[in-house]
């Protein structure tokens, strides 16, 4: 039998948390813009390739973050409302 | 003939750009190592205990890695550039000092030849007293030449020498397996069209498998609309149509492409829309996360409105409930605001995706096709067929001498 620990406010902040996570991971910037700084030598270069050579990874771990971030609020949401559902039948209402 | 004067090579860069740098990759080094630590107590229950919070763990359990491997990154490139920086500032101004120096002696070489010409021109001979001290100052004068090239040379050597060990160490660092790959830079250059569904198609599966199954269907019937508006009424090309169908082999919803299409694009004070460059993928990722956002934010504002201590485990510690009285008022002028706000956010948003230009208000489009399929999908499944009413019986009149009032 499934047994359930679930403190929605908590999950709904996770959910939130991860969805911001993956808006900052794909919202970063290109490296390409600061390379100036750095002269025409090979340091700027490999820095450039460094910031920006894991985009594929980044924009893959973005997303599903702000997907899962999504569903855990989602899931939060649901905790509430299973709470209020159940807390207005012991008071002697109808359940939704 | 004097040679012309020759500018010493001046290191190039700044010191002061290349700390920002270091500065700004220290921060999001440790930003990134603080969420893999986060995730990984996460992943292991902390929150959550049951079913759904064990998938939850599972499904994030690789996020850690790529984070670490992340912050590996960041932090571990903020020293090298900070000794690059120490090092381009110093020979950088060694270099500036030699060539002014080179250039200042240089030019006194100069007028004093002209000088000696002068002096030969007048009738001097090169052993005349006047010329051989004009000849001795050019000597100094090229001695300081040729200090000052040999100290450019030196200062140039220090910083490429420092450059090429900050490179190496910076590209030992990037050697690591989230690294892009060949293959998918290969794709990313190919183009603005290409990139969007080269890569979009790479991504893995979604997380949550329920709502990508909705994604796809509604995909499915966005991208044959897309056709219909070709074939119909000639608007298009099939090329365009490959934003679509890129967007629906990674299982974007309409939402999202909604949002990625105004993505990037600013409503100005003025009234005006300023707009940033991105791609194809990058629009139809940040429509992705917007359109999580805002779903979280609905999440949120279903806690916000329960008073305290309304629900049994309230009682435990546990969210409160919501007030059981007026719920149908407030939902009514909540649905009231909401259409209001709905339809002028969506004369905003057609502005801001019409300023992105075409690719924007494709997306848009499609966007808004897909959505209004995905709504009306769960509606293509017939409903249950309510059983026939049965019709009244009708008795036969009753025998002369009963009452018609006789019950069952």
């Amino acid at each position: 039998m499934a047994t359930y620990r679930v403190d929605a406010q908590t999950v709904l902040e996770v959910g939130a948390a991860l969805v911001d996570l993956g808006g900052a991971l794909a919202s970063m910037g290109d490296p390409h813009a600061d390379r100036w700084a750095f002269g025409p030598g090979p340091a700027g270069a490999a820095v450039e390739e460094l910031l920006g050579g894991w985009r594929h990874a980044r924009l893959g771990l973005a997303e599903a973050l702000a997907v899962l971030g999504e569903a855990a609020a989602e899931a939060g949401g649901a905790y509430v409302d299973t709470e209020a559902g159940l807390a207005h039948s012991l008071h002697g209402g109808p359940t939704a | 003939m004097t040679p012309p004067v020759r500018r010493l090579r001046v290191v190039e860069g700044s010191a002061g750009g290349v700390r920002l740098v270091a500065d700004a990759v220290a921060a999001t080094g440790r930003r990134l190592a603080d969420a893999a630590g986060t995730l990984v107590r996460l992943r292991e229950g902390a929150v959550w205990d049951g079913p759904a919070g064990e998938a939850f763990g599972q499904r994030i359990a690789s996020a850690p890695a790529v984070l670490d491997r992340a912050a590996r990154r960041f932090l571990g490139a903020a020293a090298p550039l900070r000794e690059l920086a120490d090092v381009l500032e110093a020979e950088q101004l060694a270099t500036q000092r030699t060539a002014d120096e080179h250039a200042d002696a240089w030019g006194a070489y100069v007028l004093l030849e002209d000088r000696v010409a002068a002096l030969l021109g007048a009738g001097l001979t090169q052993a005349a007293p006047e010329v051989a001290a004009l000849r001795r100052a050019q000597q100094e004068e090229m001695a300081t030449v040729l200090r000052a090239e040999e100290g450019n040379r030196a200062a140039l050597a220090r910083f490429d020498a420092a450059d090429a060990r900050c490179a190496r160490t910076v590209a030992a660092l990037a050697d690591d397996d989230i690294a892009d790959s060949a293959l998918y830079r290969g794709v990313r250059g190919a183009g603005s069209l290409g990139h969007g569904v080269g890569y979009l198609a790479m991504l893995p599966t979604r997380v949550a498998p329920q709502s990508a199954l909705l994604g796809a269907l509604g995909e499915g019937v966005g991208t044959l609309a897309d056709t219909g508006l070709l074939l119909g009424y000639g608007e298009g090309s099939w090329a365009e149509l490959g934003v679509g169908a890129g967007a629906w082999a990674l299982g974007a919803s309409g939402q999202a492409l909604r949002k990625g299409a105004t993505a990037g694009s600013v409503l100005r004070a003025d009234g005006g829309v300023a707009v940033s460059s991105m791609s194809a993928g990058e629009r139809v990722l940040a429509g992705t996360v917007a359109t999580a956002r805002s779903r979280v934010r609905r999440a949120r504002a279903r806690y916000a409105h329960l008073p305290e201590r309304g629900t049994p485990s309230a009682l435990l510690g546990g969210p409160p409930l919501p007030p059981s009285g007026s719920a149908l008022t407030r939902a009514r002028a909540a649905g009231a605001r909401l259409a209001r706000s709905r339809l002028a956010s969506a004369r905003t948003e057609l502005r801001l995706a019409a300023a992105g230009g075409r690719q924007t208000s494709r997306m848009y489009l499609a966007g808004v096709s897909l959505q209004a399929s995905s709504k009306a999908l769960p509606v293509t499944v017939p409903p249950r067929r309510r059983p026939p009413r049965s019709r009244p019986l009708s008795l036969p009149p009753p025998p002369p001498g009963c009452s018609a009032t006789v019950g069952w």
